[in-house]
């Protein structure tokens, strides 16, 4: 395997509080990453960083051996890193299929074709309908975007990054939210994604333990900015240091 | 009484197919053409003279709604660039081009105003932003009067010389065609971007621009981007504007230019392609009108506006929308349109329904 993305003493301080500091990590190609940690532990704050939303204070990203600390988001976006948003995000004017289509045809670079007709671009509309019906979105493809119930709106995103080929794949909380059988199905399509193609590198950040042991091969836990524990995720759950973390030190 | 269920029902989904903005080019072009041919032999010297006015506001009025409408961006000072347009077409005039290239010209220099004055000013956004449009507009009138060359008051005249293919401009009819078929081929143009790929992606970066960065969008290029093709638009309105006049002044950089032509798109909607079009036909008419039957024109226009606001925030674009959702909200309460009174709209639940009943 190989490094695909190094984080190298990434801290971020808004003011005098400090979000993160100091995390160090290296993601290989292909493999599933989770980062767990209670609320405000600076797991967003992390995720903005690899996604490009946020510049850290201090430290480097490296994707491919290349430093991308102060791209900008759409620049990575272009170059493989798509995400989700721990609230789906979406161009809520439009229906589910331009939602997909304009992912697709933005990740090849032709977002500012002023003499492409939108719809009109075949390669494209191919992997859109193709990822639509992967991730059940079919029947609702017409749909105003904003007018979408929660657990459609978080697979309306997981299709919009799916439908880009991403070589990264950030998924924040893609479970949040959602009923049982709709997190059974997220965690069921993840699995098979995953499956599909084995070089697909994923990181996501999850309170639900059943996305971790289901998705991932390894978790950090984070915990006030910092990494406290690190491993597989049978070792992170047994680890006393995570129920502390958890429940408070009196529990461990 | 328990249950409220009744009263909170949500829409059923097939009803809120996405708003497909149905743009009939296949018709509206016919009809533009039969129309433009046809007017001028019906209408009389004066009302001509209003109809080409309209017609540059219509171009106007969609030009601007690349940015209100297309891309979600608020700008106070859109006359900076029918002032930007207008003033190239005055300083070309004896320059022997022929009135076609002038205003060509126009709307480049508006977009090389509008281009460079984007890149500095969108470091802010928002409200600061379009206070930052209305200050460049209002820098730009000021100029008129310090730079000589400009001629400040005084203005410009005799404007409307020139031929076209050998037709006199100073002719009504003549400059009519000329003009409407500018006109025509800008929002032609207009109308192909607002439908590529381009447009969706000012469309995206309106409704969320964090999303649109996430996937791949360059935000701030596009912002650029929609408020240079709205200048070079309007430039060009500018350039017909001064050609049609024949005169200008600093007027035409007026903070009022900027606001009537916005009056004009809320007027008509920004929601749909052809809404701010309608909105300044009503517009200039209804000026028309009021000017010749009333001493005080823009009350009036003032009141239209007010009622159009208050009771179509969609504009009149939105009124099929409206008629239609209403309708449909009839046959999904299962009362027919006369039984009950109460506009019960699609949407609205209507609260306390559910305990009228026993």
């Amino acid at each position: 395997m190989t490094e695909q993305l190094v984080l190298r003493g990434i801290s971020k301080s808004y003011g005098g509080i400090h979000a993160v500091s100091d995390v160090n990590f290296t993601v290989e190609r292909g493999e599933h990453l989770a980062i767990i940690g209670p609320n405000g532990a600076g797991k967003s704050t992390l995720f903005g960083m690899i996604a490009g939303e946020h510049v850290p204070t201090a430290g480097t990203v490296t994707f491919d051996g290349v430093d991308i600390t102060n791209d900008r988001p759409s620049k990575r976006a272009l170059n493989g890193i798509s995400r989700t948003f721990q609230v789906a995000r979406m161009f809520g004017e439009s229906c589910v299929y331009e939602n997909v289509l304009l992912a697709a045809i933005a990740a090849e670079g032709r977002g500012l074709r002023w003499y492409d007709k939108f719809r009109s671009n075949e390669s494209a509309a191919e992997r859109t309908e193709r990822i639509l019906t992967q991730t059940g979105l079919t029947s609702t493809s017409t749909q105003q975007a904003s007018t979408l119930a929660q657990g459609d709106r978080k697979r309306l995103e997981m299709a919009m990054a799916l439908v880009q080929q991403p070589r990264i794949l950030l998924l924040d909380e893609p479970t949040a939210g959602m009923s049982y059988e709709d997190s059974v199905e997220t965690i069921a399509l993840l699995q098979r994604v995953c499956a599909d193609d084995p070089d697909l590198t994923v990181i996501l950040t999850a309170h639900d333990m059943e996305v971790i042991f289901a998705v991932s091969d390894r978790v950090i836990l984070l915990a006030q900015g910092r990494t406290e524990v690190e491993g597989t995720p049978d070792e992170v759950a047994a680890h006393p240091r995570t129920r502390e973390v958890y429940l408070g030190t009196a529990a461990a | 009484m328990t249950t409220t269920t009744p009263s909170t029902r949500t829409v059923p989904t097939p009803l809120e197919r996405p708003r497909r903005p149905v743009i009939p080019t296949v018709q509206v072009v016919p009809l533009f053409i039969v129309f433009a041919a046809v007017t001028p032999f019906f209408a009389s010297t004066s009302s001509l003279f209003v109809w080409t006015t309209a017609a540059i506001w219509v171009l106007f009025a969609l030009a601007t709604n690349v940015l209100f409408g297309w891309s979600g961006m608020l700008s106070f000072g859109q006359a900076a660039y029918i002032g930007v347009g207008g003033y190239t077409v005055a300083l070309l005039q004896d320059s022997g081009l022929p009135p076609i290239l002038m205003v060509v010209c126009g709307g480049v220099c508006a977009a090389a105003f509008a281009a460079a004055f984007s890149t500095v000013a969108l470091r802010t956004s928002g409200v600061e932003f379009a206070v930052l449009t209305l200050v460049f507009s209002q820098v730009l009138w000021l100029l008129t009067f310090r730079v000589k060359a400009l001629r400040g008051d005084d203005g410009f005249g005799g404007l409307s010389e020139g031929t076209i293919f050998g037709a006199e401009l100073a002719d009504d009819s003549n400059r009519f065609f000329y003009i409407v078929a500018m006109v025509g081929v800008c929002v032609f143009i207009l109308l192909r971007l607002r439908q590529s790929t381009l447009g969706a992606s000012l469309a995206a970066v309106r409704d969320d621009p964090l999303r649109a960065a996430a996937v791949g969008l360059p935000v701030r290029r596009l912002e650029i981007l929609a408020f240079t093709i709205a200048g070079a638009f309007t430039g060009i309105a500018g350039g017909l504007l001064a050609q049609h006049q024949g005169t200008i002044s600093p007027r035409l950089f007026s903070w009022l230019i900027s606001g009537e032509v916005i009056v004009a798109c809320l007027i008509g909607g920004m929601a749909w392609f052809w809404g701010p079009a309608i909105g300044a036909l009503v517009f200039i008419f209804a000026n028309d009108l009021l000017f010749g039957t009333t001493s005080s024109p823009t009350f009036y226009i003032g009141l239209v506006f007010l009622i159009v606001v208050i009771t179509l925030p969609g504009g009149l674009s939105s009124l099929p929308k409206v008629f239609r959702n209403s309708r449909v909200g009839r046959q999904l309460t299962g009362r027919n349109a006369g039984s009950r009174p109460s506009g019960a709209t699609v949407g609205q639940p209507t609260v306390g329904q559910g305990e009228e009943q026993p």
